[in-house]
C-alpha cells in the first residue's frame, strides 16, 4: 500500500511538468507550422542539437549548459521553497563572477590561497546582495520578487562598468577583463569539449541540497515556512533570521555558479557572458518546472538546458531560428502555472463547498 | 564638441516627453491593473509586442496609424493570453507574468527572422513612422513650445490618457468597481460584481496602453524594430506606478521623472569627458 501510495504521488508530481514539456512542444510545433517550417523533421534536427553529433558532443554540450542553469535552479529553488521569491540570481551570479575575476588576477598569493580567497570573495559579495532584497522586504515589505528583480539591473551595470574601465584588459580590443593565470584554469575532463571539473560540483550540492531538507532541522524550517509562517512564528522560530539566512545562501550559490563560468568555461570576466544566455531565467524555469524540489531541478534543468542547446542544433541544419526554444520555454511555464493555479483554486473550492 | 550642459536646447527639450511618453503610457496601464488587485509585471513583453505589431502593421498596411493598431491588438493578444492563465487558471500572477515577457521577447525575435529575414535590427523605406505634428500658437512660445510641441500623436494622447484614467476612476460605474474589487475582493463579489470581468477589463486596457507606449517606441521614437527594444521600460514603468501611488497625476509626474533623467544621461553621455 505505501509503495504504491508514494508511486501515485511520483506521478502526480511527475504529471504537470510532464503535460507543460509535452504542450510546450506542441505549440512550438504549431508556430512553426504557420511559419512555414516542418516541425518533425525540425524536431528532429533539435533532439540531434541536443544528444547527438560526433561521439555525442551535443550531449557533452547540453551537459555543460545545464551546469550553470541546474545550480542556479537549486540556488533558486532553496529560496522559494522557504517562500521567499528570490529572482536576482543574476545580479548575484554577475557579481560573484566579477568578484572571483577581479580577486582571481590581482591577488598577490600562490594559486591554493588565491582560489580560496575568490571563492570566499565571490559568494560574500553574492550573499550580501541577496540580503539587500530580504532587507528592503523585512524593513519596508517591499515585494522580494520586485526588489531582486530589480536589483540585477545595478549589479550587471556596475560588472559592465568595472570589466570596461578599472580593470579592462588594454591590450585586446574587446570589453573584458583579464586573463585569470593558468593555475587558477579548473581543467577539462573531457579532452576538446568544455566539460570542466567544477560541473561535478553540481550534482554534489544538489544532493547535499536535498538531504538537507528532507533530513534535518532547519530544511524542515524551511519546508514549513514556505507552507505557512505564521505557523513558525507562533512555534517560536525567527522568521526574520531564517528568511536572511536563506536568501544570503541562496545567493552565496548563484554566486559560486558564478565562479565556476568565470574559472571553468572563460577564464576571464565579460560582460553578457552570464546573461545573454539567460541562465538566470532558465534556472527560475527550471525551478519552478521542478516545484522547488532539488532532486526534480536535476531533471528539468537538463531537459531545458537539452531544448536550448538543441535551438542551436536546429538553427544550425534547419534555419528554425533558435528562439523557437525560449518561446516553447515560456510556453512550458504557462502551463505549469495553470496547472498549480488550478490544483490550487479546486483546492479552495473544495473547502469552501 | 559643447562641453556645457545646456539644458534649454530645444532639442533636448523635445527629446524630454519622446522618452517620457512609452514609460507613461505602460505605466497607466499598470496602474489599472494595479488598481484591480493585479500585480501586472508583464508590461515589458505587452510592450514588446507593441514595438512588433507597430512595425509589422506600418510596412504591411503602409499607415503609420493602421501599424499602432497592430501594435495595440498584439500587445492585447498577449494579455489575452496572460488574462485567461491569470483569471480562468487562477495562475500565480508574478511567474506567469516572467512567462509572457519570455514568450513574448523571445516570439518576436522568432517572427523577426521568419517574417523580415533579418537579425538584431528592421528598417526598410517602406516602414512609415509617426508624422510629427506642432501644436498651432504654443510651438512658438520659447521653451515651452520645443517642450510640448513637435510630437507624435501618441505623445499628445498620452497626455488625453492620464485625464481619461482619472476620470475613469473617480468619476466613472466601472472605474468604482475596479477600485472596489481591487481594495475589497470579497465585498465586491457580494454586491454581485464580477470579478473576473474586472480583470479581463483591466488586464486588456493594460494591454492596449502597453501595446500603444511600444508602437511609440519602434513608430515615433525611431522607425525600426530592434531585439528587445523595450530595454527595460516596462519594468520602469511598474516602478512609476508604484511610485505614483496608482493614482494617474502620481504616475504622470513619476513617468516624467523617469523620462527627464533618461533623456538628461543621454545629453551627459554627449557632453565630452564622458564617453
Amino acid at each position: 500500500m505505501k509503495i504504491r501510495k508514494s508511486f501515485r504521488n511520483l506521478t502526480s508530481s511527475f504529471k504537470a511538468p510532464v503535460i507543460a514539456v509535452i504542450g510546450g512542444l506542441l505549440i512550438g510545433g504549431i508556430i512553426m507550422l504557420i511559419s512555414g517550417f516542418e516541425p518533425f523533421s525540425s524536431y528532429r534536427a533539435l533532439f540531434d542539437g541536443a544528444f547527438g553529433g560526433k561521439n555525442s558532443a551535443n550531449l557533452v554540450g547540453t551537459l555543460v549548459r545545464s551546469a550553470p542553469i541546474i545550480g542556479l535552479a537549486l540556488a533558486a529553488s532553496i529560496s522559494f521553497k522557504a517562500g521567499f521569491f528570490n529572482i536576482g540570481g543574476e545580479g548575484q551570479m554577475v557579481l560573484g563572477a566579477i568578484t572571483a575575476a577581479i580577486i582571481a588576477i590581482y591577488a598577490p598569493f600562490s594559486a591554493p590561497i588565491t582560489a580560496v580567497l575568490a571563492v570566499l570573495g565571490a559568494i560574500t559579495v553574492s550573499g550580501c546582495y541577496a540580503l539587500i532584497g530580504a532587507w528592503l522586504d523585512i524593513r519596508f515589505s517591499i515585494p522580494l520578487f520586485i526588489s531582486t528583480l530589480l536589483l540585477n539591473y545595478p549589479a550587471n551595470y556596475f560588472a559592465t562598468y568595472l570589466a570596461n574601465h578599472p580593470f579592462r584588459d588594454l591590450t585586446t580590443g574587446e570589453v573584458q577583463t583579464q586573463r585569470i593565470p593558468a593555475a587558477l584554469q579548473i581543467p577539462k575532463i573531457i579532452p576538446k569539449t568544455q566539460f570542466h571539473a567544477g560541473i561535478l560540483i553540481i550534482p554534489i550540492l544538489v544532493f547535499l541540497a536535498a538531504y538537507i531538507f528532507k533530513y534535518t532541522k532547519i530544511g524542515y524550517k524551511l519546508r514549513m515556512c514556505g507552507y505557512n509562517k505564521n505557523f513558525l512564528t507562533y512555534g517560536g522560530v525567527n522568521t526574520v533570521k531564517l528568511e536572511y539566512g536563506t536568501l544570503f545562501i541562496s545567493g552565496a550559490l548563484a554566486g559560486l555558479i558564478g565562479v565556476l563560468e568565470v574559472f571553468g568555461m572563460r577564464y576571464r570576466y565579460l560582460p553578457g557572458m552570464l546573461t545573454t544566455p539567460l541562465y538566470a531565467w532558465t534556472a527560475v524555469t527550471a525551478a519552478i518546472l521542478a516545484n522547488s524540489n532539488p532532486i526534480g531541478v536535476l531533471f528539468s534543468g537538463f531537459l531545458l538546458a537539452a531544448i536550448q542547446n538543441g535551438g542551436y542544433g536546429m538553427e544550425r541544419t534547419s534555419e528554425v531560428p533558435r528562439e523557437i526554444s525560449r518561446v516553447i520555454q515560456a510556453v512550458i511555464i504557462m502551463i505549469v502555472c495553470a496547472a498549480t493555479g488550478l490544483k490550487r483554486k479546486n483546492v479552495s473550492s473544495r473547502k469552501e463547498g | 564638441m559643447d562641453n556645457t550642459l545646456n539644458l534649454l536646447d530645444p532639442i533636448f527639450l523635445n527629446s524630454i516627453f519622446r522618452l517620457v511618453t512609452p514609460i507613461l503610457l505602460a505605466a497607466l496601464g499598470g496602474m489599472v491593473c494595479t488598481r484591480a488587485g493585479i500585480v501586472n509585471i508583464a508590461l515589458e513583453g505587452h510592450m514588446i509586442m507593441g514595438c512588433f505589431g507597430g512595425v509589422l502593421g506600418s510596412y504591411y498596411l503602409k499607415s503609420a496609424i493602421g501599424g499602432v493598431l497592430v501594435g495595440m491588438i498584439m500587445s492585447m493578444l498577449v494579455a489575452l493570453i496572460y488574462g485567461i492563465l491569470r483569471v480562468n487558471f487562477g495562475a500565480e500572477e508574478v511567474v506567469v507574468g516572467l512567462a509572457v515577457n519570455l514568450f513574448s521577447t523571445s516570439l518576436t525575435v522568432f517572427l523577426l527572422r521568419t517574417i523580415f529575414k533579418v537579425t538584431g535590427t528592421f528598417s526598410s523605406p517602406d516602414l512609415k513612422g509617426l508624422k510629427i505634428l506642432e501644436l498651432p500658437i504654443i510651438k512658438d512660445i520659447p521653451i515651452i513650445g520645443p517642450l510640448l510641441s513637435g510630437h507624435t500623436i501618441v505623445v499628445y494622447f498620452s497626455w488625453i490618457c492620464v485625464a481619461l484614467t482619472y476620470i475613469l476612476f473617480f468619476n466613472t460605474t466601472l472605474g468604482l468597481r475596479i477600485r472596489g474589487v481591487g481594495e475589497n475582493p470579497e465585498a465586491s463579489k457580494t454586491l454581485g460584481i464580477s470579478i473576473s470581468k474586472i480583470h479581463y477589463f483591466a488586464i486588456l486596457l493594460c494591454g492596449a496602453f502597453c501595446g500603444l507606449a511600444g508602437a511609440q517606441l519602434s513608430l515615433g521614437n525611431v522607425t525600426m524594430f530592434v531585439e528587445e527594444m523595450s530595454g527595460g521600460r516596462g519594468w520602469i514603468a511598474i516602478v512609476a506606478s508604484l511610485l505614483g501611488q496608482a493614482h494617474p497625476i502620481g504616475v504622470f509626474l513619476a513617468s516624467t521623472l523617469f523620462g527627464f533623467v533618461s533623456s538628461l544621461s543621454f545629453r551627459i553621455q554627449g557632453l565630452a569627458g564622458f564617453v
